[in-house]
């Protein structure tokens, strides 16, 4: 199993066996990518090495934030990333330490729980007063966005490409709820496969081989269709999924690419737009200079997709996503979090403050193909 | 107990005389317990009258003035399959009323499962599920959101009975749903009854729905009793009388019992008029009913009900999601009408051509895209696929849950397309070198020859497997392969000395195939008249199969020609079933 699967809560391709990292070259500069050569054990070659049409689509069926957990060698959870534990001041916590009700008064619903409502939707970046636990050590997934080796950067789980950008996983790495095994990693990538307005579509188009091709164009689309389970319970490829061209317009963005060794390298970097929804609430987030390593198999899509994450918007689907329980649970203190993200952050100054709106962060992604179909005109797409 | 090729009389309606009674008090419970009593009475007074002296000397008499060649076919008194049920409930009370109901299976008959309605039997628990479907029916029909449309008339007061609405209703029902009229005083003890069970209930409808329960699982809704008569026509012979010969049309044609206007058009003796019984059928062919009597044929003919029980093992066919099953019948209906009354075209060519239509799941197994819902689709031509036999409902259905059998499809296609008879294997048959074969043996040809050497195996594969083979570039769920286990596949084979090398090929050679016609003709006519095609009507079918050619191998004109053919409406005496199966077997060779 490649190590960034089983640093995720739920496995579910079972048709790709994953058994290494990968690493390639994008321009100058080494990257590490999680996905591992599919195309070796994918399924019976039902599709050729030169798709029809030159095109081949995958729907994403995960989605999720790449998180290095390190590993001893029985695969048990050793924590080394987090020397000083996980975090553990979540929002119960907090709550508790604010509001400790040691002098009998009779505190109102305004001075506690609006309190923190308000401390959660309208965060700061002033001081916590809370310790914070950073993700450290060395290793992380992810991309080198800038084509740099900084002294904040880290080095893929195999030592042998430096400069990950990922300071999202700094943020995050040592909260429960962004690790293996918690309840909110589990309700996200179930709601990215159940919820239609998740449903994101990754068009290749100008494929001359799935092995080798110096140009490809690479575009997202948000689908209107649901994903198609097997009888075993797995993805199903080969389904058919309409592109939304009304709703989804905010979702469609180009990129030019090619193929090395089987795997999509994007070399124009570009700003995406992800739909997410869990529970009942949609929101989106923004991701700038979004670069792709995916691993095409003929059947199933498997890599990282890295870039600066907005942090606005992140943290607000963020917030808007899990219940008060699985925050509570999973030790999410969202106040907490966003003073960290915003101290973090390491591209797209605000012109006028200076500071960075954005952090470096990837994720890890599989999908499944499917024929996308462009509908010939908008009233087409309204049926 | 089984129904066996009853000559059977009209049905009284025994109930009272027999003990059974109507209702003796006006709960909903007792009056279920009568309807079903009057069921099973009614049943075992047929098949006492089948066997009664007074009909023993009616069929001699028959026989007596019947010349042995005559044609015809025996009357019947057949059970109503589910979807006739279905069809019958629904074009009177809408489509909106929800039956989910699947009667006891058919017995298939010398190939058709049609012929088994007239060799059916009724257990205790068919008779519950007529009674539980009746609820649910009637309860629907009595609904709040249904009774505005679908009564004539309100109550003047909805908490207690009103005998001319509750009459006027029940009228209308019955002119429908029964399959012989009955006599005023029945309808009129009916309103009677929901009468009392409205003051019983104080609820006008719930005592409607108490009658319309019991009405519904009648055996006057369930049974068709055909009646014969003395055919003024043709002189010292016997035919349908007019109730039974709208009976036997709308069922061939429509599958739903006649209509009120084809009932009265049948009273007034229009049947019987040549020129006006040629308008019927005529506008019963026009009619969009027709389709539904077109799919309930093919789905009949094609053996298409074994789909609802099929099963692949999920390990090896992961692609065979559930629904599949019902998505590939769904496909080869929609096909066949399509080809066949919408397009009109030659019945030969539905095994060649491409045009189909396809839903998401089945666009899955079948490796191409289509949108949401049935929509129209034509087969490119890198699918190979052409013909409805490389569909998946005849490749999965006549496939194992883990492999794919090129012997079963043989079969199914000579026993169901070409109506020859391929005799089942001997028991003592080794079949190892097929279920635990050499794993050298990469393809099913290979296997297949391994287990021909036995000598006592060969002359049945040597008739299946030519044409099964030539399926075998679809595994067991219908998906193509290019290969199997890295082996080339060679679907070459030989149908009727013709010779094939591809699907697109084999496609051809049945097209050219006369038994591919002769048998569709063989089994509209046994579908028609509900049982085997007797040797007295061959040369029936002989004209029938000219008539056919003569069209262009169109299907409406051959139903036209059935319907017509004096053959469908006279009747000739029963002939021991033995005989039957033994002429059947005979000719399927």
């Amino acid at each position: 199993m490649n190590a960034l699967k089983t640093a995720l809560p739920k496995a579910s391709l079972g048709c790709v066996a994953l058994t290494s990292l990968f690493v390639a070259l994008v321009g100058n500069s080494l990257v590490a990518i999680s996905a591992e050569p599919a195309a070796a054990t994918d399924s019976p070659p039902a599709v050729p090495v030169v798709p029809p049409g030159k095109t081949i689509s995958y729907a994403l069926t995960e989605r999720i934030e790449a998180i290095y957990q390190a590993k001893d060698k029985d695969g048990k959870d050793t924590k080394e990333e987090c020397p000083l534990g996980l975090y553990e001041n979540g929002p119960r916590e907090q709550f508790a330490a604010t509001f400790p009700q040691t002098d009998g008064k009779q505190l109102k619903f305004t001075e506690t729980a609006l309190q923190r409502e308000a401390d959660v939707w309208w965060p700061d970046t002033q001081p916590d007063k809370f310790p914070f636990r950073e993700a450290g050590g060395k290793f992380s997934y992810g991309l080198n966005l800038d084509g740099k080796v900084k002294p904040s950067d880290f080095t893929s789980p195999d030592g042998k490409v430096k400069g990950v950008d990922n300071q999202f996983y700094r943020a995050v790495g040592c909260i429960p709820s962004y690790r293996e095994g918690s309840s909110q990693r589990l309700f996200y990538e179930e709601y990215i496969e159940l919820k239609q307005f998740n449903r994101t579509i990754i068009e290749i188009t100008g494929v001359d081989s799935l092995v080798n091709d110096d140009d490809v164009t690479v575009t997202t689309y948000r689908g209107l269709d649901p994903l198609a389970k097997d009888a075993m319970g797995h993805f199903q490829p080969g389904t058919t999924q309409r592109a939304d061209m009304v709703w989804g317009k905010a979702f469609i963005s180009k990129s030019a690419g090619k193929i090395v060794n089987g795997v999509l390298i994007t070399t124009k970097a570009n700003d995406f737009v992800w739909p997410n929804e869990n529970h009942t609430d949609a929101a989106v987030e923004q991701m700038h200079d979004t670069q792709f390593q995916l691993h095409l198999g003929q059947d199933y899509v498997e890599g990282v997709i890295a870039g600066y994450l907005d942090i606005e918007s992140g943290y607000r689907a963020m917030i808007k996503r899990y219940g008060s329980h699985q925050i509570s649970y999973g030790r999410l203190a969202a106040p907490s979090l966003y003073k960290v993200l915003r101290r973090l952050a390491d591209a797209y100054p605000d012109p006028q403050t200076g500071h960075n709106t954005a952090i470096s962060s990837a994720l890890a992604v599989s999908g499944v193909r499917v024929y996308l179909v462009h509908p010939e005109n908008t009233a087409a797409n309204r049926k | 107990m089984q129904l066996t090729n009853l000559s059977s009389g009209h049905l009284q309606m025994p109930m009272q005389s027999l003990g059974c009674g109507f209702i003796k008090r006006t709960t909903g419970l007792s009056f279920l317990r009568g309807a079903l009593c009057a069921l099973s009475v009614i049943v075992v007074g047929a098949i006492f009258q089948g066997a009664s002296a007074a009909d023993a000397a009616k069929t001699t008499a028959i026989q007596a003035v019947a010349p042995p060649n005559d044609i015809g076919a025996t009357k019947r008194l057949r059970l109503l399959t589910t979807q006739q049920y279905v069809n019958t409930i629904q074009y009177f009370f809408g489509s909106d009323i929800k039956i989910e109901v699947k009667f006891a299976p058919l017995m298939r008959t010398n190939g058709m499962l049609m012929a088994g309605t007239s060799v059916a039997g009724i257990s205790d628990a068919q008779i519950e599920t007529y009674q539980k479907i009746s609820n649910l029916v009637a309860a629907q029909v009595v609904d709040a959101d249904h009774r505005g449309t679908l009564f004539p008339c309100k109550p003047q007061n909805a908490k207690a009975a009103d005998l001319a609405c509750a009459r006027k209703f029940l009228a209308r029902v019955i002119d429908y749903m029964y399959f012989v009229p009955p006599p005023t005083k029945h309808i009129d003890n009916m309103a009677v009854q929901a009468g009392m069970a409205a003051d019983s209930l104080h609820d006008f409808y719930g005592g409607i729905q108490v009658v319309l329960e019991s009405l519904l699982l009648s055996p006057n809704v369930l049974l068709v009793v055909e009646a014969d008569e003395p055919d003024p026509l043709h002189p010292g012979k016997m035919r349908l009388d007019a109730y039974s010969q709208a009976s036997r049309l709308s069922l061939f044609l429509w599958d739903a019992a006649p209509d009120p206007a084809l009932r009265a058009l049948a009273k007034r003796g229009d049947l019987f008029d040549p020129k006006k019984r040629a308008r019927i059928v005529d506008s019963m062919i026009a009619s969009a009913r027709l389709e539904s009597g077109v799919r309930a044929f093919f789905d009949d003919m094609f053996g298409l009900e074994g789909l609802e029980t099929l099963s692949k093992d999920a390990a090896v066919y992961p692609y065979f999601i559930s629904g599949l099953a019902s998505e590939a019948r769904e496909q080869t209906l929609r096909t066949v009408v399509d080809h066949l009354l919408t397009k009109n075209r030659d019945y030969r060519d539905l095994f060649t051509s491409r045009e189909t239509f396809i839903s998401p799941g089945l666009a899955s197994l079948y490796g191409v895209q289509a949108l949401p819902g049935w929509r129209a689709f034509t087969f490119p031509l890198d699918a190979h696929r052409a013909g409805i036999l490389t569909q998946a409902s005849f490749l999965a259905m006549n496939s194992h849950a883990t492999r794919s059998s090129p012997t079963l499809r043989g079969k199914a296609l000579r026993e169901l397309i070409f109506c020859q008879k391929v005799p089942p294997p001997p028991p003592n048959v080794d079949f190892s070198a097929v279920e635990n074969p050499d794993p050298k043996l990469k393809t099913a040809r290979q296997r297949l020859t391994a287990h021909s050497q036995n000598p006592a195996c060969a002359g049945c594969h040597r008739i299946t497997d030519p044409i099964g083979l030539a399926l075998e570039n679809f595994d067991g769920a219908g998906r193509y392969r290019p290969n199997e286990k890295g082996a080339d596949i060679d679907v070459s084979g030989i149908v009727d000395g013709k010779k094939f090398s591809d699907i697109e090929g084999m496609g051809e050679a049945l097209q050219s195939s006369p038994a591919l016609p002769a048998c569709l003709v063989r089994r509209a006519y046994s579908y028609a008249t509900a049982g085997s095609v007797p040797a007295s009507s061959e040369p029936v079918v002989g004209e029938l199969n000219k008539k056919f050619a003569t069209d262009g191998y169109r299907l409406s004109p051959l139903l036209r020609a059935i319907a017509l053919h004096d053959s469908f409406s006279m009747v000739v005496p029963p002939k021991p079933v033995a005989d039957e199966k033994d002429r059947s077997v005979a000719s399927a060779h």
